[in-house]
């Protein structure tokens, strides 16, 4: 492998990164818009549509691994390398949790007392989304400001998740009475929806440190945590 | 601390005013391994030999600035360059041993032309040490009058660190010591070094970047801006960040092979 292939490998790494992406905000626009309608169908698509996801990131996996041991790369190819195994990693389990989200659209029972939780699920699916692409594109454009930012983006979606396990546990007077069964589809799909965005914001990481060489402010020789201390013997 | 090494402005040129290095401060730290790399001509050899002053054995060539060996410049008048190369060792890229001299005089050709008269028990006591520290030992100890010349070029270039460790140095600089040898020449070359650091400072001028990732703790890149300009010192850090995150826009491209 010469090392003009080399650095074409790594453009198409990138790319499959990209595509990749691409894959997994279809997965989770449609997953979460079947949770809203019960549309069975759209709710399949996704299903089946992770299988490509699985693919694509096994593919870049191998990619990775052929290039760092034939090239042995170092400095910024070093780093692209690195990140793109970790944020394939993140999108492929964003990839799972629309799947997870499309099987709750499948079984939810939709009754009158959702109106309220779907209210908050759909702010919330429209901000975790928004998080997705932003997440996607700082990648793409190497934006650590865009990276730092997602953080924020993220924050009203934790708010979100907490009002909605809080109202599921004490619900409000005029709320409908509600199966237990039913609660746990609602808290499930909002603890998946956020957990969305919190992969993207550990993928947000990623980019800082592809573009920066720092994670948290300091990477090597990072003194071993104390587990001792924290965890007893 | 024994084995510091620090230059200021160091500047090396050849005879016919070609200036080989330029301006060059750098601290090398004690009982470290700090590889050099950089491109062919960028001027790695001669900052090494201006390391130890064997750059002025070159007729016509010049050093000015400082190289400061344990808060001593080595430049500065009344320093004997003989003493200066002793504490400050060089093995080459080319094994050189001399071949029709036998192992054992090999290793104690410098400790006798150094110290005179020294009894054989003595003699026989450094050789045994200086061959174990540079990890021939065993496969020589029973054939120590064997010729040099009889040894493989991976043995021989073990053979040359040994010669270089009997008159027991605080630095030592080694330009290439791998490049003609194979795999697990290098390989027990590379162990080798890793062992010496321990009491000893290595600088190691190498072509190799992988090497220099494996065995070094700092990296210097040095790089000339064109043909026949002198060489300087880029950049210059951790091994770890000069590998993962260097400062400088040329390491980078240098070290991703990204040339010209
Ligand atoms: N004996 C000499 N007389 C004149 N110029 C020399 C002499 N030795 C080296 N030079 C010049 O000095 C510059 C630096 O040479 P040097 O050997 O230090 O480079 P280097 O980095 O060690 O190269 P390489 O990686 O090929 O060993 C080059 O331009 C070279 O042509
Ligand atoms: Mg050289």
């Amino acid at each position: 492998m010469t090392r003009q292939m080399f650095h074409e490998g790594l453009e198409q790494l990138n790319q499959e990164i990209l595509h990749l992406g691409s894959l997994v905000v279809e997965a989770v626009d449609l997953s979460t818009q079947s949770l809203f309608t019960g549309d069975r169908k759209l709710a399949n698509s996704v299903i089946a549509g992770d299988e490509d996801i699985n693919e694509l990131t096994l593919r870049i996996e191998g990619r990775c691994l052929a290039l760092q041991a034939r090239q042995q790369p170092v400095a910024k190819d070093l780093r692209l390398l690195h990140v793109c195994l970790l944020v394939s990693l993140h999108l492929e389990r964003i990839g799972d949790l629309a799947v997870n989200i499309a099987k709750i659209a499948k079984r939810l029972e939709r009754t009158s007392a959702a109106e309220p939780y779907f209210d908050l699920l759909r702010k919330m699916s429209a901000q975790a989304l928004e998080v997705l692409r932003q997440g996607i594109k700082a990648f793409a454009d190497r934006d650590v400001e865009l990276a730092a930012s997602l953080e924020d983006i993220d924050e009203p979606i934790d708010e979100m998740f907490k009002e909605i396990l809080s109202r599921l546990l004490h619900p409000e007077e005029k709320d409908e009475e509600t199966s237990s069964e039913w609660s746990t589809h609602i808290a499930l799909a909002s603890r998946y929806i956020e957990r969305i965005a919190d992969q993207v914001v550990d993928m947000g990481a990623r980019v800082s440190f592809l573009v920066t060489g720092q994670l948290d402010g300091q990477y090597f020789d990072r003194p071993a945590p104390d587990l001792q201390r924290q965890f007893g013997q | 601390m024994a084995g510091y090494l620090a230059t200021n402005n160091l500047s090396a040129s050849f005879g016919g005013g070609v200036q080989a290095i330029e301006n060059i401060t750098v601290e090398i730290p004690a009982n470290k391994v700090t590889a050099i790399i950089g491109p062919s001509g960028c001027g790695k050899s001669t900052f090494l030999r201006c390391l130890n002053r064997m750059h002025e054995l070159v007729p016509g060539a010049k050093a000015s600035g400082e190289v400061v060996w344990d808060g001593r410049n080595i430049y500065a008048s009344g320093m004997d360059a003989t003493e200066v190369r002793r504490g400050i060792g060089m093995v080459f890229q080319k094994p050189n041993p001399f071949p029709l001299m036998s192992i054992e005089d090999n290793v104690s050709a410098g400790l006798r032309l150094a110290s005179g008269r020294i009894g054989k028990a003595k003699i026989a006591e450094v050789v045994e040490r200086s061959l174990k520290l540079a990890a021939l030992w065993d496969e020589v100890k029973n054939k120590l009058h064997k010729p040099g010349g009889s040894l493989s070029g991976g043995q021989q270039q073990r053979l040359c660190i040994a010669r270089a460790l009997a008159v027991q140095p605080d630095v030592i600089l080694m330009d290439e010591p791998c490049s003609a040898l194979d795999p697990a020449s290098t390989q027990k070359i590379e162990d080798t070094i890793d062992k010496l650091k321990k009491n000893y400072t290595i600088v190691i001028v190498t072509h190799n970047m992988q090497q220099a990732a494996r065995v070094s703790d700092f990296t210097g890149f040095m790089l000339s801006k064109e043909m026949g300009e002198p060489g300087r010192m880029i950049e210059y850090g951790p091994t770890n960040k000069i590998f993962t995150m260097p400062e400088r826009k040329e390491t980078e491209n240098y070290i991703t092979g990204r040339f010209g």
